[in-house]
């Protein structure tokens, strides 16, 4: 009981030299535990609802990314024009190229599952309206593609025109055989 | 804009470099045929003075035979060179049918001076001394003789001759004693001499000798001794003498007294000869019997006597050293035989007309001697023996250089054209110095044949040429050609290390004809040249080297040749083989001549005997068993020779000759007509468009090369769409000019014909136009040049044909189905040049763009791009023409200097230039032919599949080997470090 009349008592400093009856540390014995040490159990199906909620988020996030795209890659586009350099081939080539690369993941990871895919994709595969959200990836990268062969029809890059396929063209056969001249 | 456009297109025919120069080019300049020549009778010279019938005075080097300088007059008649006199350093010629007067300094070339005379027909020129200085130089028209200080070209006196409108005066004879003798004839009835005094060209004295058997001066008399007179008359088998100065008849010496016999119906010649001006003439002299008996005669105080006989004699000539004048005289090893038929006479006709001139030389062996003139004694050691064994032909003039050798005794040189043209000049005792082939500075055909592959090429070839013989058999060959191929390699390195060693000036890769082959572009070839006197060359086309000649010796001047290639090198074993066809203008008979082209060795294959005359030839694509072109010969009948003529070869042509269409054009007549081929090779008239003659006549029709590829069908436009064009490789272009040639009504038409149908597809005319007219016909275009007479400047026009943004038929093209016709665009351009000759650079596959070649009259060749006439240039540029790279109309075309592909060669008096391509797409061969011959490489899209040669190979491999190092020395250090980091 003194050890407690004692602890009533300020001092400057004291040194207990007796050892606790438990053999155990004081503040041990009150339940301080380390630095976020919690003494009850966390309840369990609270947190893992907001965790679904936020992982749904990220997925619509990952799906609708292309579909953002869009105006920003109009905007680039208008600001490129129609003239074939190096810039706006090079941004067309990232266009065209992204959207690509995307679709292609996709497709690897549907019909291959050993490749690995995406890894914004890996994230869609476990969201419950995958088909959905796989369904806006890939309109949204479609249209990304179909934006960039715009730009490219527009640059003239498509061999769409007759022109296009005139070092193909191949002579028409002489059907006649002429020769002659001035009477020697 | 427009400056953009033109800086843009400038590098695109960049000059060469100066390290460049002769690399790929070279040039051979010629003088043509000699007609005068001068030899300077001294052992040291240098040089010979010629005058040749190409109107050209040079000086060549004796020593190496090089144009030491040449001037080049007008090729017309009114830059020929009537005569050459030679005084000292000084070479007078009169030329433009006596009209001009000029004195050259003949160790520079330069001009003295240069005097017009009057008009009149010239005869004969001389150089006149008085008092041992020759000071005069006296000319002689029809009806007046002038007198003309040397130093100067001044006129001393001009005086008429009396009677000139009877009496033709041809001689005039002066020996330095202050009188000019001129010798007239009236034919058949009597001779007049007149003598003029020197100093004021008053008539002294005028005799009239009665010569009722002289039909001529020229040749038949001559002047000996004295001032006496010698003429030969063949009726009464005589000689007739006469004084200049003394006599007023002619003394008649019987021949028979000589034992001399003239041949029947041969005009028999003196030979005089008059070393010096201002002193008396040699009183011997040559009479020439037969074409090869000569008899060396003398008359001296009025005796005549016989000197020397000279039997199978081709040649004499005179010549005088010092004191000493000797008498040269070339004859025949072996006896001279008429007419020979060995190898190369194809029509017995031919032969039969030519009999009394064709004395050949059995084993073409000629010796030269000389004799001297007084004793008509032979000098001893003076015996040339040379052969003709290669080209066959006669020897037609011998000049002869003699000069006094230290120990007193005479040395000579000599120099000899023979019918080929070529020239030679020979030392004793029968060393060629030197040989130069004056016909080719007359080129009338050309064609350039691919060099045969290397024996271990062909080698391979066979392998895969030949059929198959069992497995083993096959794997046996295999290694057979390996083995071949690597020793050619190690062959091939040997050379290298064994060159390498040796200084580089001594490496010569010397060309001839047993290391002919390709090389792996294609750039060296076989130019076969035909010449106007029937020599024909074979040329190899990167040094120049002539490889072969061939003399046709029935060829006559004025021939027309047509050069064909049957089959080329690709048909490994069989030889490549080439046809001419000569035609001659006079008999019009023709016949073929069937050659290796790579060899010049004429070919085993018989042709066919052409009884008629032929109109025409033509080139057919089909083939016989050994791959050689399928040749058509259409005759006056209208008749079709096929040749070779092998069953498989009228199989085939009975199988297509519904395909075969013949078009020919008679200028005279004014008419165009074509003929269709039936199965039993004979022709039906199928068309025909008549140009009246009265109006107009046809001066060139050009149709396409066969061998030409077009790569692109189309042109696309700024909108990208196409406009195609209408490649039609039957259509003819036409030119015609008018007969009117005053400037206002002057014209020139163009018609655009097909040759299948004879549809004209285009025709206009050019009011105010002018020719000469050259035109290039290729691809959808054309393109001419005129004079236009109204704004009096040379024009371009260019014409194109387009079928339009949709294409007719795109998989065959038959002249009888083209319902549409194309559309003709056409545009002029002014150029500041007259132009003598126009190409247009041909490759390969037809991708790299083309090039005009337009030989200028100054003897550059300039290359013009083809997109600079382009009938689409716009007016006013937009956006779309800009998008398509035409170039803004502007309607005058300059000339610079940089886009002349021959810098400073120039080509005097160009005649033609002909393109061949290479295997490169972007080279094409070019050769220009005139008086000289130049062969270069152009790059009309300059050379974009070819690396520079000026690539850094060092720096680039060094760079590469760098990287390689450095990644592995990165490698290892970065090895080095992971270790480490794990280790801690």
């Amino acid at each position: 009981m003194a050890a407690a009349a004692v602890r009533g008592r300020r001092f400057k400093w004291s040194l207990e030299l007796a050892a606790a009856p438990g053999g155990r540390p004081r503040g041990a014995a009150e339940g301080r535990g380390p630095l976020g040490f919690a003494e009850r159990q966390l309840g369990e199906g609270g947190v893992h609802e907001s965790d679904k909620i936020l992982m749904e988020k990220r997925c619509w996030d990952v799906a609708l990314a292309p579909l953002k795209q869009i105006p920003m890659n109009l905007f680039i586009m208008y600001m490129a024009g129609n003239t074939i350099s190096i810039f706006p081939a090079m941004m067309v080539c990232m266009m065209g190229w992204r959207p690509l690369q995307a679709l292609m993941s996709l497709s690897a990871s549907e019909y291959n599952p050993m490749l690995q895919p995406h890894a914004a994709l890996k994230a869609l595969e476990s969201s419950s309206r995958r088909a959905l959200q796989g369904l806006v990836f890939l309109v949204g990268n479609g249209l990304g593609l179909a934006l960039a062969l715009y730009k490219c029809q527009a640059m003239g890059l498509l061999p769409t025109r007759p022109s296009d396929w005139l070092a193909f063209v191949a002579p028409p056969q002489r059907m006649e055989f002429t020769g002659g001249g001035l009477i020697l | 804009m427009a400056a953009g456009l033109w800086a843009l297109l400038l590098p695109l025919a960049a000059a060469v470099y100066e390290d460049q120069v002769g690399k790929f080019d070279w040039r051979q300049q010629y003088v043509g045929k000699l007609k005068f020549a001068s030899l300077e009778a001294s052992q040291g010279s240098k040089k010979l003075i010629v005058a040749t019938e190409k109107n050209v005075v040079a000086a060549l080097n004796s020593r190496s035979g090089e144009i030491l300088w040449r001037h080049v007059d007008k090729g017309t008649p009114e830059g020929a060179i009537d005569a050459m006199l030679i005084h000292g350093q000084d070479a007078i010629t009169v030329s433009n049918a006596g009209r001009i007067l000029r004195s050259w300094e003949t160790n520079i070339g330069g001009l003295n001076w240069e005097t017009s005379l009057d008009t009149g027909s010239f005869q004969v020129a001389s150089l006149v001394g008085l008092q041992d200085v020759v000071k005069y130089v006296a000319v002689l028209k029809k009806a007046a003789i002038s007198l003309h200080y040397l130093s100067n070209g001044h006129q001393k006196w001009v005086e008429h001759l009396p009677e000139s409108e009877s009496t033709q005066y041809q001689l005039v004879y002066s020996h330095g004693t202050g009188v000019i003798h001129v010798l007239g004839v009236v034919p058949q009835s009597h001779l007049n001499i007149l003598t003029f005094s020197v100093e004021d060209g008053e008539i002294t004295k005028q005799i009239r000798v009665a010569a009722p058997w002289l039909k001529s001066l020229n040749g038949m008399c001559g002047v000996v001794g004295e001032a006496v007179l010698v003429c030969v008359d063949v009726d009464t088998h005589s000689l007739y003498v006469c004084s200049l100065e003394t006599e007023q008849e002619m003394k008649q010496i019987p021949l028979q007294s000589l034992d001399l016999e003239f041949a029947d119906a041969f005009q028999p010649r003196i030979l005089a000869t008059q070393p010096n001006v201002i002193s008396a003439s040699r009183t011997q002299f040559f009479l020439q019997l037969t074409p090869s008996h000569f008899a060396l005669l003398q008359y001296k105080h009025g005796l005549l006597s016989h000197l020397r006989d000279f039997q199978q004699a081709a040649l004499v000539s005179f010549a005088t050293t010092g004191e000493k004048t000797v008498a040269a005289v070339l004859t025949c090893r072996s006896e001279l035989k008429p007419g020979s038929s060995d190898g190369l006479l194809a029509g017995s006709t031919l032969e039969d007309s030519r009999k009394q001139e064709s004395l050949t030389c059995s084993n073409q062996t000629y010796n030269i001697n000389l004799y001297l003139v007084e004793t008509g004694q032979r000098l001893l050691d003076t015996t040339i023996t040379f052969n003709l064994e290669q080209s066959g032909a006669k020897p037609q003039q011998l000049y002869i250089q003699v000069f006094l050798k230290k120990d007193d005794s005479v040395g000579y040189r000599a120099l000899v054209q023979t019918e080929d043209h070529m020239l030679m000049f020979l030392q004793q005792p029968g060393k060629v110095v030197w040989s130069r082939e004056e016909s080719l500075a007359e080129v009338v055909s050309l064609e350039m044949v691919d060099l045969p592959l290397t024996g271990a090429q062909a080698e391979l070839e066979g392998e895969f040429g030949k059929k198959a013989d069992g497995l083993l058999g096959m794997f046996l060959k295999r290694l057979s050609s390996q083995l071949i191929l690597l020793q050619a390699w190690t062959a091939h390195l040997w050379k290298m290390f064994y060159d390498a060693r040796k200084p580089r000036s001594q490496i010569k890769n010397e060309i001839n004809i047993d290391n002919l082959a390709r090389d792996e572009f294609n750039l060296q070839k076989m130019m076969v040249m035909v010449t106007a006197s029937g020599k024909l060359f074979g040329i190899e086309s990167s040094s120049g080297t002539i490889l072969w000649k061939q003399y046709l010796r029935n060829v006559r001047p004025g021939s027309s040749f047509k050069l064909m290639v049957q089959r080329t090198t690709a048909h490994f074993p069989h030889p490549p083989q080439c046809t001419l066809l000569v035609k001659d203008k006079e008999t019009k008979m023709s016949f073929l001549y069937v050659f290796n082209p790579i060899f010049g060795k004429r070919s085993q294959v018989a042709p066919p005997v052409l009884k008629r005359p032929i109109f025409q030839t033509l080139l057919l694509p089909i083939m016989d068993q050994d791959y050689a072109k399928v040749l058509l010969l259409i005759d006056d009948e209208y008749k079709v020779t096929a040749f070779p003529a092998t069953k498989n070869v009228l199989r085939q042509l009975e199988e297509i000759a519904h395909t075969i269409f013949f078009y020919l054009v008679d200028a005279e007549q004014g008419k165009l007509s074509g003929f269709r081929l039936k199965k039993d090779l004979t022709t039906e008239e199928s068309w025909e468009v008549v140009i009246p003659t009265e109006v107009q006549r046809i001066v060139t029709v050009k149709g396409k090369r066969s061998n030409e590829h077009v790569h692109s069908q189309g042109r696309v436009m700024g909108d990208r769409s196409v406009l195609y064009k209408s490649l039609n490789p039957n259509l003819l272009a036409v030119v015609t000019e008018s007969t009117d040639t005053h400037h206002e009504r002057t014209f020139i038409g163009i018609y655009l014909i097909d040759g299948v149908t004879g549809r004209i597809i285009h025709s206009s005319v050019q009011k105010k136009a002018k020719g000469p007219v050259h035109i290039v016909h290729s691809e959808n275009w054309v393109v001419y040049q005129y004079w236009n007479t109204k704004a009096r400047r040379n024009e371009f026009t260019v014409l194109e044909l387009y079928e339009g943004t949709e294409q007719y038929n795109a998989t065959a093209f038959s002249s009888l189905d083209r319902p549409i016709l194309p559309q003709v665009l056409q545009q002029s351009y002014i150029f500041p040049s007259a132009i003598s000759a126009m190409e247009a650079t041909i490759t390969e596959r037809g991708i790299t763009s083309r090039h005009l070649l337009i030989g200028l009259p100054s003897g550059a060749i300039l290359s013009l791009p083809k997109a600079l006439l382009d009938p689409r240039r716009p007016e006013i540029p937009t956006e779309q023409s800009r998008e398509e790279n035409l170039i803004p109309y502007s309607p005058d075309v300059q000339i610079h200097a940089e886009r002349f592909i021959n810098y400073n060669q120039t080509i005097s008096r160009m005649r033609g230039i002909y393109t061949a391509p290479s295997g490169l797409e972007s080279t094409c061969l070019v050769v220009a032919y005139g008086l000289d011959i130049y062969q270069t490489r152009v790059y009309p899209s300059k050379q974009f599949d070819v690396l520079k040669d000026d690539y850094d190979y060092v720096l680039i491999s060094s760079v590469l080997f760098g990287l390689v190092f450095a990644t592995m020395i990165t490698k290892r250090l970065a090895q080095v470090k992971l270790l480490n980091r794990a280790w801690r």
